[in-house]
């Protein structure tokens, strides 16, 4: 998977120089690394193996470790709030996550140095908790074996998202009868503990599955690991009680079993923060960084980022949000600082959702003036889900001979960069959007001039689009978003993030099936978000899991 | 690495027959003294190449250095009799990688080895650092300053696909360490045993361990191939953890047990990143003197925003650091950052030096290499490389030298093997590409 997109760091004016050739005839086509779905399989031009919405995709899903972020909720929530972690505490992680999500096995791989501190963070979370345990077990006072099985079944339970085979339990008492002495018990229990957090079954998501009966190739997820992979995909947490009941009954193995479970899970608070970590995973900005305008300030840089996760949270998680509410809205900004700020410096014309939050304007801009080619890249490669290759090793050398001049201007630049047989495969594609965010300068403030007075051109043109309903001139950004926002295109870009982010790495050719039965669904109900989450949990595949 | 259990609180422990059976107790108890340690490899990394031209010095090939070293390393003036500077040192493989530029830099800069499977994976073989470890049977230690996560620069592997990670907080590696051990050199009375809850269960914590690996027994049947596979890889850590709670002592311990100045590193300094540095520096001696390890590697991780705070209020950027970079501009405050990270790398070079081993210091006794992932950091290129030796291992190299590698033979791969050689390994190649094999030629 390619990690250009939108790296904030890249330099001036050199930024995306990139090279003909990558970029030829389509941008994105599968030739690319972790572009799955291809130019093929382009929606509207009939190749792949087309939308399937009759449950018959069947996806590949890695064994995945909690998250950094996972382990802290499920500590929080496996305890009822009363274990607190090492101050310290942190797991450290490996590399980058392949998935462009941090839900990615390789990023949470485990070294010695994550093996010791999950070890050591599972002997400091007993230790916080035992002194408290009449709170958490009834029976505490009796200090007896058969209190710690009390213990062993209701908290292994919670903490392995199942009831316990004989086996588990048969080890954790084990654990438990390490305790000897005057405080037998509580070390005991303490010892149970360690175990259970030092355990694949609550460090992973392992999905061992039942047979189908038919294809040996496929196996049907337990009630209990439906309910884990609901959790953890909309909580970052273990399942609730309520949850892990709802598996026992046997409510979880029909969409429309999961269905009645989803608006509770979404209307939970715990949904909001993994919202804004999808978006911010996902999109890669958040908090601007400093400007040499001094109408910078941590204050409004940090306001800006804040107004932005409610913003996603509210279109995502609010009933009747859209992916238009996402793309178009031209509500006013509901943090105050940003509201102020964006009412004195030009108002709210000529904004549209995300695309012209302050935040994403300003953090995809340099320190002194905007950035036409990383935002055009922004809307390619995250809303239409193009792959732009890395610039190539001698940009500079190539930006450097190009004929300008010292002070020529970015419209100058892009027009040299057109006829630079390096430059202009990728340029041509990029650089005609880019300029139709121009109304927009550094700070994410609306403008109708160019900062020397001279008269402002923010015309833009979708050049080559992957889908042809994309393609033309737009005068404006609500244009570009209105459009964007009814493309298959974007659909299906969406639908792909959410299966990477789903199942935790970048998608195959045989995963065709599922991002498009998802983007399918998701156009047929009208486009609310939420039905965009209902699409991928109750999706087939969310029940079944390919195996090897 | 962890050797929380072999401290001085644990050896009471031992002594009182309370907790913990330490195998080789009896050895630690004998009459340590200052000895020639073993040989030692440092590994420090800065991020983003350094600027060349204030970095070279204008000396001929092999020629002494001169008594004013150039201003990217003149922090290193007073030891300049113990550096071998080497230009221009190429990472041929890195620039053969297709990927984004820090990615494939990282990956390879110390495994010269491709990407394992798509582009910005893992690498593809073991870094040079846990390759001598290995084969050598040596115990490491992985720092980092400037934070913990290292992203785009994951650099250290143990294997094909398998990266390893580092400690970036310097008090929790103490904390490891050297918790309950007096000051080096022999300081006041270790603290008095009090048995806590946390002690009893730490001392249960093998058993809990063994109990751990039935519970991925039950597991692991359940699994597909590759699912087991990861699997596996955890339980053998669970395994390295237990190792290291057992006791077990490290190699190169048999022969005297704990060295005279084995201790905790007094106070660690605690602020910015480059007290972070300095607290690093000072563990990682201190673990060395202990003999907790023998390769250590100390990475900053920060190489997109810092801004060097310590550096008289701070460098203020136009955008970040590595955009000021690319950009070759502000000049004047990327000599200042740049030449701070021979202060950084000076910091490892006194933590070294403080401890005296044999006729000299451990410094004398170790290869302590500083390398960056960049020749020129505004084209992000891997060719041409600076390079800077400290140290003589023992007198086994020439110091107080700058050496012209010549371009056509250059490559990392060769450094590394210049490197194995002179920790007495009989391997001729190392990693992929063109120029695998073989040494430099000049240096050893």
């Amino acid at each position: 998977m390619l990690h250009l997109s939108v790296r904030l760091s890249f330099p001036g004016l050199l930024t995306f120089v990139l090279v003909l050739g990558a970029c030829t005839g389509t941008v994105g086509a599968g030739s690319q690394a972790g572009d799955g779905v291809g130019a093929g399989d382009r929606p509207g031009t009939g190749g792949g193996s087309g939308p399937s919405t009759n449950g018959a995709c069947r996806v590949a899903v890695p064994m995945r470790r909690l998250t950094e972020v996972q382990y802290r909720n499920a500590i929080r929530d496996l305890f009822k709030g009363q274990a607190t972690l090492a101050a310290d505490f942190a797991i450290p992680t490996l590399g980058s996550p392949e998935s462009g999500f941090t839900t990615a096995p390789g990023y949470n791989a485990v070294d010695l140095s994550v093996a010791r501190e999950l070890n050591d963070s599972a002997i400091a979370v007993p230790l916080s908790v035992v002194d408290k345990l009449p709170a958490l077990l009834p029976c505490a006072a009796s200090a007896n074996e058969a209190c710690a099985k009390t213990f062993i079944d209701t908290y292994g339970r919670r903490a392995f998202r199942r009831p316990l085979l004989d086996a588990e339990k048969a080890t954790l008492l084990k654990a438990y009868k390490l305790g000897t002495g005057a405080d037998a018990f509580k070390d005991g229990i303490a010892a149970v503990v360690v175990t259970m957090l030092n355990s694949p079954q609550f460090l992973y998501q392992t999905e061992a599955g039942e047979a189908t009966g038919g294809d040996r190739g496929v196996v049907e997820l337990t009630g209990y690991e439906i309910a884990s992979r609901l959790s953890l995909l909309l909580w970052d947490s273990i399942p609730d009680d309520t949850l892990l009941d709802a598996a026992a009954a046997g409510n979880l193995k029909t969409a429309d079993g999961i269905r009645a479970q989803l608006d509770r899970l979404l209307d939970d608070p715990k949904a909001r923060s993994v919202v804004v970590r999808f978006v911010r995973e996902w999109s890669h900005v958040t908090k601007p960084a400093a400007k040499q305008d001094k109408a910078y300030t941590e204050v409004l840089a940090t306001a800006m980022q804040t107004e932005l996760d409610q913003f996603v949270a509210d279109s995502f998680l609010a009933k009747g949000g859209t992916l238009e509410t996402l793309l178009t809205s031209t509500a006013p900004y509901k943090n105050p600082i940003v509201d102020s700020f964006i009412k004195a410096n030009g108002g709210y014309e000529g904004r549209s959702g995300l695309l012209t939050q302050p935040a994403l304007l300003a953090g995809i801009a340099h320190a002194s003036d905007t950035s036409p080619i990383q935002r055009a890249v922004f809307v390619r490669s995250k809303l239409t889900c193009e792959n732009f290759p890395a610039p190539p090793n001698d940009a500079l050398t190539i930006e450097a001979g190009l004929p300008l001049s010292a002070t020529a201007t970015q419209r100058q630049r892009s027009v040299a960069r057109s006829k630079n047989s390096r430059c202009l495969g990728c340029h041509n594609l990029i650089d005609p959007m880019g300029f139709g965010f121009e109304s927009f300068d550094e700070l994410g403030r609306f403008r109708k001039t160019n900062k020397d007075g001279s008269a402002l051109d923010a015309s833009g043109d979708f050049v080559n689009p992957t889908s042809p309903e994309l393609e033309g001139k737009f005068a404006t950004i609500p244009e570009l978003g209105a459009r964007l926002s009814k493309s298959a295109a974007v659909h299906e870009c969406m639908s792909r993030q959410f299966f990477r982010f789903n199942y935790a790495r970048t998608e195959e050719d045989a995963d065709v099936c599922s991002i498009r039965g998802v983007a399918q669904r998701f156009a047929d109900s009208g486009l609310g978000l939420r039905d965009l989450m209902a699409a991928v949990v109750t999706a087939d595949e969310f029940r079944f899991r390919r195996v090897d | 690495m962890n050797y929380r259990n072999i401290t001085r609180r644990t050896l009471i422990h031992g002594t009182a027959g309370a907790v913990i059976g330490l195998p080789w107790l009896e050895l630690t108890a004998s009459k340590a003294q200052a000895q020639a340690g073993p040989k030692r490899l440092v590994i420090y990394f800065s991020g983003e190449g350094t600027l060349i031209d204030k970095w070279k010095p204008s000396v001929a090939s092999g020629a002494t250095l001169p008594g004013s070293l150039p201003p990217m390393l003149s922090a290193l003036n007073g030891y300049k009799s113990k550096l071998n500077l080497l230009y221009p040192v190429h990472n041929v493989m890195g620039d053969m990688m297709k990927g984004n530029g820090h990615n494939k830099a990282g990956r390879s800069i110390l495994s010269c080895a491709d990407f394992v499977g798509a582009e910005n994976s893992a690498a593809k073989g073991p870094s040079i650092d846990q390759y001598i470890k290995q084969k050598l049977g040596l115990k490491s230690l992985e720092l980092r300053v400037n934070g913990s996560n290292v992203e785009e620069y994951q650099m250290l592997f143990s294997g094909p696909g398998l990266a390893v990670s580092g400690e970036g907080n310097p008090q929790k590696v103490y904390d490891r360490l050297f918790k309950g051990l007096p000051a080096s050199g022999g300081g006041g009375p270790a603290p008095a045993p009090v048995v806590t809850a946390a002690d009893r269960l730490r001392a249960k914590n093998k058993d809990v361990l063994s109990l751990v690996r039935e519970n991925l027994t039950t597991v692991r049947g359940q699994l597909g191939k590759e699912d087991q596979v990861r699997l596996d890889n955890h339980a053998q850590r669970l395994q390295d953890l237990e190792k290291e709670l057992g006791g077990v002592a490290p190699p190169g311990m048999t022969g005297g047990g704990l060295a005279a100045l084995c201790g905790s590193p007094g106070t660690l300094p605690t602020g910015d990143g480059s007290k972070v540095n300095r607290a690093q520096a000072m563990n990682a001696a201190m673990a060395m003197a202990c003999n907790f390890a023998q390769v250590v590697t100390i990475q900053d991780v920060d190489y997109g925003s810092q801004t060097f705070p310590w550096l008289n209020g701070g460098l203020k950027w136009p955008e970040n650091w590595h955009a000021s970079v690319h950009n070759r501009s502000p000049m004047a405050d990327l000599e200042k950052g740049f030449a701070w990270y021979a202060t950084a790398f000076k910091d490892i070079l006194d933590a070294m030096s403080a401890v005296p081993e044999g006729n000299g210091t451990m410094l004398d006794n170790s290869l302590v290499m500083w390398i960056t992932e960049f020749g020129d950091g505004a084209s992000h290129s891997t060719l041409n490389i600076p390079i800077v030796l400290a140290g003589s291992l023992g007198g086994a190299l020439k110091t107080d030298r700058y050496i012209n590698i010549a371009n056509a033979t250059s490559s990392t791969n060769r450094l590394f093997v210049t490197i194995m050689k002179l920790f007495g390994m009989p391997d001729d190649s190392f990693g992929g590409g063109p120029r695998n094999s073989g040494t430099l030629a000049g240096i050893a």
